[in-house]
């Protein structure tokens, strides 16, 4: 999710740190920031490295990578193998031939214990940051009802030995003048605040309503033993209804698309958003009332049959494996400045800083935060719920108001009660069909249920809107997607971002269609699929090539589909039922809006290295990396740095003020974004190429040139690596050049020749990739698709903004695409049903997918492999109720949550089917791979049964009874 | 005001005071004897991670549910070693036996066979739930080379060992493939095969 600019304010912020200092320089009438690195040899990087980063209102953000061992801290059990010793390099073991790994990157650590997860980290680990060793545990008391006033606490079961040093409650927050971060918003009509003031009604389930500070993790769980779970620590008052909350969070899409012979096309794209509810209504909106009329009137022409239902689903857990836990400490040595650090496990890295840094901006608070130190971790999964979590603030909050650092560490019943949620859905549909089958008008409503703070809400039931066709060609189509505040606990990313809702609400419809009209489900589907050239329903054109059909075409020949008569004919004879399901999906990847980057450099003995501002939740995003620089340097990187957020805005010299413009040279339309899975293999891996490029062009050939003792001009385009080595095949007589030899030659000549040891560019994707033309001493770069380049000479310790001409940016009308990558997909599902229990089994599936360019196949078949569980989790097992009931009153764990074990799959019955590609690129899958399975299941249940499940889990009891 | 002053004092009742019990114990972890003095309710998790610094060992559930905290444990030196839950399993209970945690299985230049399977099928995401599957599929081969079971039997075995782990990233399907090929590769673990090498599973 885009979150904007890690860099409040152009030109002006002063940049200063213990770590570097920095130069403003004027660069085409812009002032442009350079960030030297203090350290003396910054190619051979430390396990720990250091970076700045200017934050808004003059503040700093400091960035730490931590690497995968403690730091000067004596093994505590000397003579064990333990993890806390230094850290070994990096095993070059993982590395197969040049774009290709042999295992995960990081995979030693994960088999030997060794790699060290947010959790892991105490204060005594961070001593060598210059922390003290004392450690304090701050637990979080929440709300556990909504609808009476809250009193206060009351922690007189502890004994005094036990006690907390300090408790922080709202009063602390608002006397302190505590900004809220954006994500933290509560419905209009609620009061707000990150906690729940005495007095006031909690407003949603799992609100925090006081912050425990104990003096050490003994008293910590001593007294958390006692507390937890005593219904007398929160004292309630009143009854207190909880009012209700009419008004979405904002903003809510309204989408129509109208195309018929005759009139212009009217869609967002084409003529602007509209609103057919805004009153008053402005001219467009107007025409969108009369578009809306003249659609639901298409319902009622003769010839066509309408079909409609209500579709919901549920809420769910992400349930990744490692509860939210992290590390933070107010350094107050500089009682004008503080530092505030945090060791934390995040997706969104920019978001995170940028929120810690606004907790603390408003003017009068007293806790003076001068730089925030974000001390990023390999999460232990994510799934987007550690995608701007509440956690990272609470956790700033405790060190502001402890005197060391502090620890908080979630168990499994916290992180059920107050982790982001999936919101559930709730999708009234209706679709008109003529008498061949064609899908000619479709109007839906969706509703998805938020809890009580918007987080991402609103975005997500965007894309959900996006995704209101799922993959289908219908020209006359509205769709009003809309996220609902609730007292629950509060909603926000999770794995499909709003597609899975939608995708299970069209096509359990479709299904439905095919069966009242005796067709084939498959064939139905594939005479109406979106193909290359038509529009989505936000209007935005389909220029990549369109695999639907194709996919329907191998799903209808597939034997899973052709026998699925005579398997129900032969299990039916066991007294079992056996059905196959299809599901489509057209998934988009990316946000819309891009912003990535990378760096990309060699060190004198030939080593490269990747930094990434992306995080590598288990997707496998650094193994992936590690091997894109392998075209352009024919050789896969030994390093990946993850999740370096902070390093390049000063080096890059961009940033993304809201109203900025393509023509300020410094200016991008989105600077960083938090890290998804699906934004690995077409975003990360297209700027990490360009990087290596960009070192390739300024670092490595004209090294080669010397080494050749040929004039670079002579030799470029005209090379090409195998083996690891680079040649020059229209010149045999001169020899292979292995890289190390190359690098040597780079540092040798790097200060006299100007030879790149590294570079870094940005990118930037709003419907194609923004393109511009730089000259870097003999290279220049016409029509190249970064938006900012940055190199750093041999020797040099100044990075060097490139200045970009000739600006191609995107089309105007691109910022209303909504989406415009997709990763089209397809799944049949059999189930085989035990009438006299419900049991569901999902025997096999068959999945399409199309994942353009394949990267690394073990990555790309695991995450369908994981998808497929997740997804029988979704259809099957998952549940949370919203309100109540739910994971807001604390009591939910593993033995209520059931997600999928590997009884649950169908271990060795998955098929996975790439399409076959022309693409060059590869694309984002990791939703594209889950969105189908639900519906996929969901109408296997019903060709067995005979009956249709319109609300997700579909549980034993529901089939029981529907076979009543 | 100085944020870090409490506005209102807790209530604070003294009188209540739960008896806080120690216990002296020996473990032999990762095959050295380990002494200390800890509460009679101390998690072996928390033992391990916040006494020793070890921290292989993965909390996530807490209450034994997703195995994924599983480390082997000898009644006697002689006996087969069998999986324990440390989340859920106090400290004190283990006085006088040996464990094994995922930090005394191999070492990043030596990989265990289980390990280096692992690997190889790219059978992990996150890795947060691989401690627990290494420890519990070694404990399964120990068991197989003492009782070998018919190859018809193998998957059930293999259930029976890592079934009830959970695993949120990756669908089971390559752990499953990694363990069943490691077991194959290594021989006699497995009745019914002609040759131990013959059969390599793929990958």
């Amino acid at each position: 999710m885009r979150v904007g600019s890690a860099v409040g304010k152009r030109g002006l912020p002063t940049l200063q740190s213990a770590f570097a200092d920095v130069v403003v320089k004027t660069i085409s009438g812009y002032q442009v920031r350079e960030c030297i690195m203090k350290n003396n040899n910054h190619f051979t990087f430390s396990r720990r490295t250091f970076f700045c980063i200017v934050g808004a209102a003059g503040v700093q953000v400091v960035f730490n990578q931590l690497a995968d061992a403690h730091t000067a801290r004596a093994p505590l059990l000397a003579g064990l193998p333990t993890p806390l010793r230094e850290a070994e390099p990096p095993s070059s073991q993982w590395s197969g031939p040049p774009g290709k790994a042999r295992f995960r990157i990081e995979g030693v650590a994960k088999v030997t214990g060794q790699k060290i997860y947010a959790r892991d980290f105490r204060a005594r680990d961070m001593a060598g940051a210059g922390w003290p060793q004392q450690e304090r545990m701050a637990w979080v008391v929440r709300a556990t009802q909504v609808d009476r006033l809250f009193s206060g606490i009351d922690l007189s079961m502890l004994p005094s030995t036990l006690q907390p040093l300090r408790v922080v409650t709202q009063a602390d927050l608002v006397r302190d003048k505590i900004k809220l971060p954006f994500s933290m918003q509560s419905p209009e009509v609620w009061p707000s605040g990150l906690m729940a003031a005495a007095g006031t009604r909690p407003i949603f389930f799992g609100q925090p309503l006081a912050m425990l500070i104990f003096a050490d993790f003994d008293t910590y769980r001593r007294a958390k033993q006692i507390l937890q779970f005593n219904p007398n620590v929160v004292q309630y008052g009143a009854k207190a209804p909880v009012p209700p909350a009419n008004v979405a969070y904002s903003p809510s899409v309204f989408l129509t698309r109208y195309e018929a012979p005759g009139v212009p096309d009217f869609s967002q794209v084409q003529d602007g958003e509209s609103d057919p509810y805004a009153r008053p209504p402005t001219p467009l909106d107007k025409v969108a009332i009369t578009k809306r009329q003249q659609i639901a009137n298409t319902f009622a022409e003769p010839g066509l049959r309408t079909f409609s239902g209500t579709y919901s689903t549920q809420v769910l857990d992400p349930m990744f494996m490692e509860p939210e836990a992290g590390l933070a400490w107010l350094d107050r040595s500089n009682p004008q400045s503080g530092n505030l650090n945090l060791v934390l496990g995040t997706q969104a890295t920019n978001g995170d800083m940028a929120d810690t840094l606004g907790l603390f901006s408003n003017t009068g608070c007293p806790i003076n935060v001068g730089t925030v130190v974000l001390n990023s971790c390999y999460p232990g999964g994510g799934f987007g719920g550690r995608d701007v979590s509440t956690f990272p603030p609470l956790l700033a909050l405790a060190a502001a108001y402890t005197d060391a650092p502090v620890r908080i560490a979630l168990d499994r019943y916290e992180q059920f009660q107050s982790g982001l949620k999936q919101l559930d859905s709730r999708i009234e549909q209706r679709i008109a069909v003529d008498g061949r089958g064609r899908f000619v008008a479709f109007q839906s409503s969706q509703r998805l249920n938020g809890g009580g703070n918007n987080n991402y809400s609103q975005f997500i039931a965007m894309l959900a809107g996006y995704c209101g066709l799922s993959g289908y060609n219908i020209t006359k189509a509205s769709v009003d997607a809309k996220a609902m505040p609730t007292p629950g606990v509060i909603g926000g990313s999770m794995r499909g971002f709003g597609g899975p809702q939608a995708s299970f609400a069209v096509e359990t419809l479709v299904d439905e269609v095919a069966v009242s009209l005796g067709a084939d489900p498959i064939q139905l589907r594939q005479m109406n699929v979106l193909q290359t050239g038509q529009r989505t329903i936000t209007g935005a054109p389909l220029t990549q090539p369109m695999t639907l059909v194709k996919i329907c075409e191998l799903a209808k020949q597939h034997s899973l589909w052709t026998q699925r008569k005579a398997m129900q004919k032969k299990h039916s004879a066991d007294g079992l039922l056996y059905g196959v399901g299809f599901a489509l999906a057209n998934q988009a990847y990316g946000t819309g809006t891009d912003g990535v980057m990378a760096e990309v450099s060699i060190s004198i003995d030939g080593a490269l290295t990747v930094r990434t501002n992306c995080v590598d939740m288990g997707n496998g995003s650094a193994t992936t990396l590690a091997i894109s620089t392998a075209g352009f340097a024919g050789n896969n990187a030994a390093q990946v740095v993850m999740g370096d957020a902070g390093y390049f805005a000063a080096p890059l010299g961009l940033h993304s003020a809201s109203g900025g413009s393509w023509n300020d040279p410094t200016w991008t339309a989105s600077f960083a974004m938090s890290s998804s899975a699906c934004l690995t293999a077409f975003h990360q891996v297209h700027v990490t190429e360009q990087a290596t490029r960009a070192l390739f062009e300024t670092g490595i050939l004209p090294a080669a040139a010397l080494l050749w003792r040929v004039p670079v001009e002579k030799i470029r385009d005209k090379t090409s690596w195998r083996d690891g080595k680079l040649f020059a095949p229209q010149s045999p007589q001169l020899p292979a050049l292995d890289i190390r030899a190359i690098a040597k030659q780079i540092y040798a000549a790097g200060l006299s020749h100007g030879l790149c040891a590294a570079a870094m560019t940005h990118a930037l994707y709003q419907g194609r990739w923004v393109r511009a033309d730089y000259t870097v001493g003999d290279w220049t770069a016409r029509k190249w698709p970064v938006d900012g380049l940055s190199t750093l000479n041999a020797g040099s310790k100044v990075w060097q903004p490139r200045p970009r001409f000739n600006i191609m940016p995107p089309e105007p009308e691109a910022a209303l695409y909504g989406r415009s990558l997709f990763s089209p997909s397809g799944a049949l599902a059999a189930v085989l049903i035990t009438p006299s229990s419900g049991h569901v089994q999902v025997v096999a599936v068959e999945l399409f997918v199309d994942a353009g360019k394949v990267l690394q196949p073990d990555l790309l078949t695991g995450q369908a492999q994981g998808g497929l569980a997740m997804g029988i989790g979704y259809a099957l097992l998952e549940n949370l109720p919203l309100l109540g009931d739910g994971a807001g009153d604390g009591r939910w764990n593993l033995d209520r949550y059931q997600v999928a074990l590997a009884s649950d799959v169908p271990l060795g019955k998955l098929g996975l089917n790439i399409l076959p590609t022309t693409e060059t690129t590869g694309k984002g899958i990791a939703e594209a791979v889950l969105c189908p399975i639900a519906p996929a299941i969901g109408n296997a249940v019903a060709a067995a049964t005979g009956k249709r499940f319109r609300s997700l889990p579909i549980t034993p009891a529901n089939i029981r009874e529907a076979l009543k | 005001m100085n944020p870090l002053t409490p506005e209102i004092p807790p209530k604070i009742t003294p009188e209540i005071t739960p008896e806080i019990k120690s216990q002296s114990i020996s473990i032999r972890i990762n095959g050295q004897m380990v002494q200390r003095t800890v509460s009679d309710d101390l998690a072996l998790v928390d033992f391990l991670q916040e006494e020793l610094g070890l921290t292989g060992t993965k909390l996530c559930c807490g209450i034994g549910v997703c195995k994924a905290c599983t480390v082997a444990v000898k009644l006697t030196p002689q006996s087969l070693s069998q999986p324990l839950l440390a989340c859920s399993t106090p400290a004190v209970l283990l006085d006088g036996q040996s464990i094994t945690t995922i930090e005394g299985v191999g070492k990043p230049d030596q990989l265990s066979a289980v390990q280096q399977s692992f690997l190889d099928h790219f059978a992990f995401q996150c890795g947060y739930c691989t401690p627990g599957f290494v420890m519990a599929t070694n404990m399964l081969i120990e068991r197989l080379r003492i009782s070998p079971v018919p190859q018809p039997e193998l998957d059930a075995a293999i259930n029976n060992a890592v079934g009830q782990h959970i695993c949120r990233c990756t669908g089971y399907e390559r752990y499953y493939r990694a363990i069943r090929a490691v077991i194959l590769a290594e021989g006699g673990l497995v009745t019914g095969v002609n040759s131990p090498k013959t059969k390599q599973v793929a990958k």
